[in-house]
């Protein structure tokens, strides 16, 4: 059976180390974002040039001004 | 000087004709000057080339000049999640340079200040760099890259006061700082505009002295490409 994509990102996250700068690149790498280990600090950086992003937001939270590379 | 017009087709009145250079900000469909290009497409010129990120979605941003067939090129960073151009594309009807992200800003941002071209390492090997001079610095390849100064910018910022001083809202500010600096006019549409002296100077992301004609393009319904949430522990 194949991965899925959050398998993958949460695979891939388990490559971070503590106090990574991580660019996170299109499609599913932005997924990462919500795979970080707890208790481990990283810097993100996504595609479009913001530093410092966080998990995506609760239902209801949503702002149409932030995005990622893709799953905004 | 009076910088503010009434509506998007006031704001753009005499600035366009067929086959010019278009530099517009937006980074998906985040931060997209929506009634400026609602207003080109209404104005029927053709033969443009529009360098953007993206080129926007099917009938979303960009996309609707597309639909309209009034693009002729596109310079962009990634053309995806649109079928209309890869229809267009594949059938040779529509011509595309791709520029890496992070030069095609660059590109945008040198024009605007002056620079016709720069170095960078970003495409050396790859079929970026065909046809394009390189040069070497300290061991290390570099690719020439030509600097972008289009006949007009379509940006969209947050706030503006009426001499056209800028603010723009988290990722939304995105490609829309370089192609305003780029443009020999610029013209923006904002969700609010104050007088002058309402916005703190330190706050203003872009001069007002890059900023040719503005409009007031509220309310806007803001459209997200791919909402991605998560639910609250409990």
């Amino acid at each position: 059976m194949s991965w899925t994509r959050d398998q993958i990102a949460d695979r891939a996250a388990r490559e971070l180390r503590d106090g990574y700068r991580v660019n996170l690149g299109i499609g599913i790498p932005t997924l990462v974002a919500i795979h970080i280990p707890h208790g481990m600090t990283v810097t993100l950086q996504s595609e479009n040039g913001t530093l410092g992003i966080c998990p995506f937001p609760y239902v209801g939270e949503e702002d149409a001004a932030k995005a990622t590379a893709r799953y905004l | 000087m009076n910088k503010v017009f009434p509506n998007a087709r006031t704001a753009l009145e005499g600035l366009l004709r067929n086959n010019m250079l278009i530099a517009a900000g937006g980074f998906g469909l985040c931060g997209v000057p929506d009634r400026l290009i609602d207003a080109v497409r209404d104005s029927g010129v053709t033969g443009l080339t529009i360098a953007s990120n993206n080129a926007g979605l099917d009938g979303e941003g960009l996309g609707k000049l597309l639909r309209s067939r009034q693009v002729r090129k596109m310079i962009s960073s990634y053309v995806g999640d649109n079928k209309e151009f890869e229809r267009q594309y594949l059938a040779g009807e529509i011509e595309v340079e791709f520029s890496p992200q992070g030069t095609l800003a660059e590109r945008m941002r040198a024009g605007g200040a002056g620079i016709p071209g720069f170095y960078t390492p970003t495409g050396v090997g790859t079929l970026i760099a065909e046809g394009k001079a390189t040069g070497e610095f300290d061991g290390r390849c570099y690719l020439l890259e030509r600097a972008i100064v289009a006949d007009i910018a379509l940006v969209k910022a947050w706030k503006a006061d009426t001499s056209g001083n800028l603010m723009f809202r988290k990722t939304a500010r995105n490609f829309n700082v370089p192609a305003a600096t780029c443009g020999k006019i610029c013209v923006v549409e904002v969700e609010e505009i104050v007088e002058v002296g309402a916005l703190d100077p330190d706050h203003i992301h872009l001069p007002g002295i890059y900023v040719h004609h503005l409009v007031l393009g509220a309310p806007y319904d803001k459209k997200i490409e791919f909402r991605t949430t998560r639910l609250r522990e409990v």
